[in-house]
């Protein structure tokens, strides 16, 4: 090999062994900064995928899954919160939570994802206040296309965790383009029967090609609710009688900055 | 059952190797992926070592040029072939002939065979649908996947085909060497748009690469890469939050995404042509320069001058000049520029909003030339450059939005929101929660207003430095490229509610 050629090569060579080890070895910090790696090992070590990657619609997929539990008679006070889908889910949950003798509470915040949510007390706060008992979860849209979706990962447990023992419902963001993995990890880390898939759900949009429209969330509230016999924790759930009307989902909007 | 977990770990590398090198379309090999550089490292020894022999280094570049179009594109590679054996027998067929009209014919077969299968791909489907809008047909729009740099490669086809009928060029000898023309890696994907004229004598001399060549390379994909990976995926994140829902945000943040996207698909498109230029370089070979700071411009016509240098010379040399260019009067001109612009448009996207974005500037280059005369004689002082400079980059950033906002509505409410909602007031407050995002900017105007001597001088010390300096400036951008690769930017920062 020429003289400048290997000088060449000696640099791409030794630089791509020097990210391979440090990418196997535990975290390098120097003086609180910690050394991000390159996700070789993780590359190189993957195992093949245990997780069903179904990305059809869910609710037969995940039938198999779970043990089909008791439904829970009690009337329950639900908090839906979330994302800027959670308005158009509310409406409909309304209607159900009439029809089943629950309360429902909605707690809507644009443009918001796990950390916006994770790194407040926020949550904490409407589950104490409205004495919450059982509780929809809507994000995860807003970290669809997020490189590194992993690193969400804290942000989801942090989540959870302030939900503590409470019944829950994850509803997996409405894809509208294919995600990098949000999906995946949401199901990972959610209870088992405790995450409603939705990518694959064909859903009519808004103008915005994102946001499902008003009667789409609706039809998407009711596949939550035939999902929901077969959920780790199923409630009352009958369909909504067709006179029951509307239904107030009492609604708080949290504000964007400068909005 | 220490050495059955080795052998089963060692059984899990092999087989994700394996999995990493076939291909898959969510995972294009681009020069900024490890992989690629993994790659690099088997390819340079045996290019070096086969560098001598012109027959040897042709077939091992071509081989290698097409295992890379199938990790992007899969078995189309097979088509990229097939498309270079029709143009180089066409080709041939063109040179054999004497008279015109047989000559011609063969040239325009080549042409439509191109323009034909570029069109199958990448226009199908939005004929289809202005045919359903048009008759209300229901038409299904077809399965098409695009192969990956079917638009640079087909201009380069069409511009060889087209030199060999003008005799500015004789056909290649050798099918190989015009494959390894069209198939060649470091421009197949994402271009510059090589031309036959400048390119094939290169292959002829095969030139061996001196110091300057390859670590002038390597400077440039320095370059490249903090451009395209670390500068324009990092500001993308904010960029897309605003032109994915525009009506979110305010005139000030609205303001900043455009300013962004500005300067966002300047990184990416130039950064990867760096890129390829670099590796080219390191090769021995010349591909020229594509991007020359087209945001200094003062007028559009410089800004055409400087912006996808190879684009907008292969336009002017194949669809302006024969559609008669400046040669048949003052309207003729106008009307054969804003045709080239439009086709220019449409080359970036089957969509009406790059036709819309095409003719735009079309419409922008007719303004500049009928106000020329007037405009040359205003006196060339700092504040005319500054005038003309800032109506120049206003102009272009405003089409920017319409090229990429997802429609025409997006695009009006992006411009609304600045020019109605704007409020400079909100702006300490927006750099307190995007400091990086901020920096990143500043830095990159900075970058890109210096001196154009200035950057050579720095690739020169570059070239000329120790080995441990440019290992350890490569080693420090690979870093930067990890940092930021998982940095993620929240759509939006609350401070209360």
């Amino acid at each position: 090999m020429k003289s400048h050629y290997s000088g060449l090569w000696l640099i791409v060579a030794v630089s791509l062994i020097v990210f391979l080890v440090i990418s196997f070895v535990d975290d390098i910090s120097v003086g609180g900064w910690t050394i991000k790696k390159a996700p070789f090992s993780e590359n190189l070590l993957a195992k093949e995928d245990s997780v069903g990657r179904n990305s059809d619609f869910c609710a037969d997929s995940l039938a198999g899954k779970v043990i089909e539990a008791k439904t829970d008679s009690v009337p329950k006070s639900i908090l839906i919160f979330g994302d800027s889908m959670t308005l158009n889910l509310a409406l409909r949950l309304a209607q159900y939570a009439k029809q089943n003798g629950h309360t429902l509470h909605s707690v809507n915040w644009d443009s918001s994802n796990t950390k916006i949510w994770a790194d407040c007390d926020t949550l904490r706060h409407f589950i104490r206040v409205f004495d919450v008992d059982y509780v929809f979860i809507s994000l995860g849209s807003n970290e669809l296309y997020f490189k590194n979706p992993e690193s969400r990962l804290p942000y989801i447990k942090k989540v959870l965790e302030m939900i503590d023992t409470i019944p829950y419902v994850w509803i997996g963001p409405p894809n509208w383009q294919k995600d990098s993995g949000i999906n995946d990890l949401l199901e990972r880390t959610c209870r088992s029967g405790s995450f409603f898939r939705t990518d694959g759900m064909e859903l009519a949009r808004k103008k915005d090609h994102i946001h499902p429209t008003r009667a789409a969330s609706a039809l998407w509230v009711d596949s939550i609710m035939r999902w929901m016999p077969k959920s780790a924790h199923p409630i009352l759930a009958d369909s909504p009688s067709d006179s029951i009307g509307r239904a107030n989902a009492n609604v708080t909007f949290l504000k964007a900055l400068n909005k | 059952m220490m050495l059955a977990e080795i052998s089963e770990t060692l059984l899990t590398v092999v087989r994700n190797i394996a999995d990493m090198l076939l291909y898959d379309a969510e995972a294009p090999m681009l020069f900024s992926s490890g992989l690629f550089w993994l790659l690099f490292i088997f390819f340079l020894p045996v290019y070096a070592l086969l560098k001598k022999s012109k027959t040897k280094m042709v077939v091992f570049v071509v081989g290698f040029s097409l295992y890379f179009y199938y990790k992007s594109s899969g078995l189309f590679f097979l088509m990229l072939i097939g498309t270079s054996l029709v143009d180089w027998l066409l080709s041939h067929a063109i040179a054999k002939l004497e008279r015109r009209g047989p000559r011609l014919a063969v040239m325009w077969l080549s042409v439509l065979v191109s323009l034909s299968i570029l069109g199958y791909f990448k226009y199908a489907n939005f004929f289809l649908w202005n045919w359903n809008q048009m008759v209300q047909g229901n038409f299904q729009p077809l399965d098409l996947i695009l192969p990956v740099g079917i638009s640079f490669y087909t201009f380069q086809s069409i511009s060889y085909v087209v030199d060999v009928y003008k005799k500015r060029i004789a056909p290649t000898e050798s099918w190989l060497d015009y494959l390894f023309f069209l198939s060649f890696f470091p421009a197949l994907v994402a271009g510059p748009i090589v031309r036959a004229d400048y390119f094939l004598p290169q292959i002829e001399e095969n030139r061996r690469a001196t110091k300057e060549n390859i670590y002038g390379g390597l400077w440039l994909i320095i370059i490249g890469i903090v451009k395209k990976a670390i500068i324009a995926d990092y500001i993308a994140q904010y960029n897309d939050l605003i032109f994915n829902d525009p009506s979110l945000y305010t005139g000030m943040q609205t303001l900043m995404g455009v300013l962004g996207y500005t300067m966002q698909i300047y990184c990416d498109f130039s950064g990867y042509s760096d890129m390829a230029i670099g590796l080219a370089l390191i090769m021995g070979f010349h591909l020229g320069l594509n991007f020359d700071s087209p945001y200094q411009s003062r007028n559009l016509t410089e800004f055409w001058r400087r912006w996808h240098i190879s684009l907008s010379s292969w336009l002017r040399d194949y669809v302006y000049i024969p559609l008669g260019g400046n040669r048949k009067g003052t309207v003729r001109t106008y009307v054969n520029n804003f045709l080239t612009m439009l086709i220019g448009g449409l080359w970036h996207g089957a969509a009406w909003k790059f036709v819309f974005w095409g003719a735009m500037h079309g419409v922008g280059l007719a303004i500049h030339k009928a106000c020329k005369p007037w405009l040359d004689r205003i006196p060339d002082n700092w504040l005319v450059s500054f005038v003309s400079w800032a109506i120049t980059f206003v102009y272009v950033s405003l089409l920017w939005v319409f090229f990429r906002a997802a429609d025409f509505e997006s695009s009006v409410l992006i411009i609304k929101n600045i020019f109605v909602g704007f409020d400079i007031n909100q702006f300490p407050q927006f750099f307190e929660v995007r400091m990086v995002w901020c920096i990143m900017m500043l830095a990159l105007i900075v970058m890109h207003f210096v001196p154009q001597s200035w950057t050579d001088a720095c690739g020169r010390v570059f070239v000329k430095s120790p080995w441990i300096v440019k290992f350890l400036v490569f080693v420090a951008v690979v870093q930067l490229v990890i940092e930021f690769m998982t940095e993620e930017v929240v759509p939006f920062i609350y401070f209360q509610f």
